[in-house]
C-alpha cells in the first residue's frame, strides 16, 4: 500500500495539532492501494490515552469516498508520548481486517514517526509502507 | 409502513452476502428495519444487537442524522436511507 509523504505529513501535522490529546482520523484510497485523501476526525471525547472516531465524522467519510468512488482504507490516530505500537487499547477493538490501521508518534518531536499495522486472528502485523510516490491525478 | 434501504459500510456488508451491501425492506421504525434486516440476513444479529438492544459499537444513521440507540424505536418519517458504521476506536 502507498502511502504519499504529504498523507503521512499531514497526519502528522493534525497529531501535532491536536496534542497532547490523540488525533484521529480516517483515510481514503483509490483503487491501486494508494492513500489518496486524509479525513480528519472528531475524537469522541478527547483524552491523552484513547480515541472513538466521532459517528459524524465516520459517516463524513464514508460518504465522501463513495462520491468519490474510492474506499475508507485505513485509520489513524497518534500516540503522544509513546512508540507508534499498538496497544492493549487498540489490540482490544481492532479494526476490520484489511483497513490500515496507522499510529503516529510523538515522541521525538525532532522526528515523529509513522508505522502502520494489519489486524489478523487479534494479532497486530506491522506493514512496511511506501512513504515516497507521490499521489496520481487530481480526482 | 415505510420503505427503507439498509445501506451496510464495510465490514457489516460481509455479513449480508448477496445484498451489494444494501438491504430493502419496510419498517415503521429505524428499529424495525434492522430487524427486517436481520430477517434477511440472519448473520447480522450478532454484529447489531447485544441480546435485545442495539449494539454499543454500531453507529446510525437515518436520511443522513445520527440516530443515538435510544431514539431508534421513534418512527421514522417516511422512506429513506439507514447507514450501518462499526465504530472504531483504540488508543
Amino acid at each position: 500500500m502507498i502511502v504519499p509523504p504529504e498523507i503521512r505529513n499531514e497526519i502528522i501535522a493534525h497529531s501535532r495539532q491536536f496534542a497532547p490529546n490523540q488525533a484521529c482520523g480516517l483515510v481514503l484510497f483509490d483503487d491501486a492501494d494508494t492513500a489518496r485523501e486524509v479525513c480528519r476526525a472528531d475524537n469522541h471525547g478527547a483524552w491523552p490515552y484513547g480515541f472513538q472516531i466521532a459517528p459524524q465524522s465516520q459517516f463524513a467519510a464514508f460518504q465522501r469516498a463513495d462520491r468519490l468512488g474510492w474506499r475508507v482504507g485505513g485509520v489513524y490516530h497518534c500516540h503522544v508520548v509513546s512508540e507508534a505500537r499498538p496497544t492493549g487499547r487498540d489490540l482490544k477493538r481492532p479494526v476490520p481486517p484489511g483497513m490500515l490501521y496507522l499510529i503516529a508518534s510523538l515522541l521525538d518531536d525532532e522526528a515523529p514517526s509513522v508505522r502502520a499495522y494489519l489486524f489478523e486472528a487479534g494479532a497486530a502485523r506491522e506493514i512496511e509502507l511506501d512513504f515516497s510516490k507521490p499521489t496520481g491525478g487530481e480526482k | 409502513m415505510a420503505k427503507l434501504s439498509v445501506v451496510l459500510q464495510p465490514p457489516l456488508d460481509q455479513f449480508a452476502t448477496g445484498f451489494s451491501g444494501r438491504l430493502e425492506v419496510d419498517g415503521e421504525t429505524v428499529l424495525d428495519a434492522l430487524h427486517a434486516a436481520v430477517a434477511l440476513a440472519p448473520s447480522l444479529a450478532m454484529s447489531l444487537f447485544d441480546g435485545d438492544s442495539l449494539s454499543p459499537f454500531v453507529h446510525v444513521f437515518y436520511n443522513s442524522a445520527y440516530v443515538p440507540a435510544g431514539e431508534c424505536a421513534n418512527h421514522v418519517t417516511g422512506s429513506g436511507e439507514i447507514c450501518l458504521l462499526t465504530s472504531i476506536r483504540g488508543g
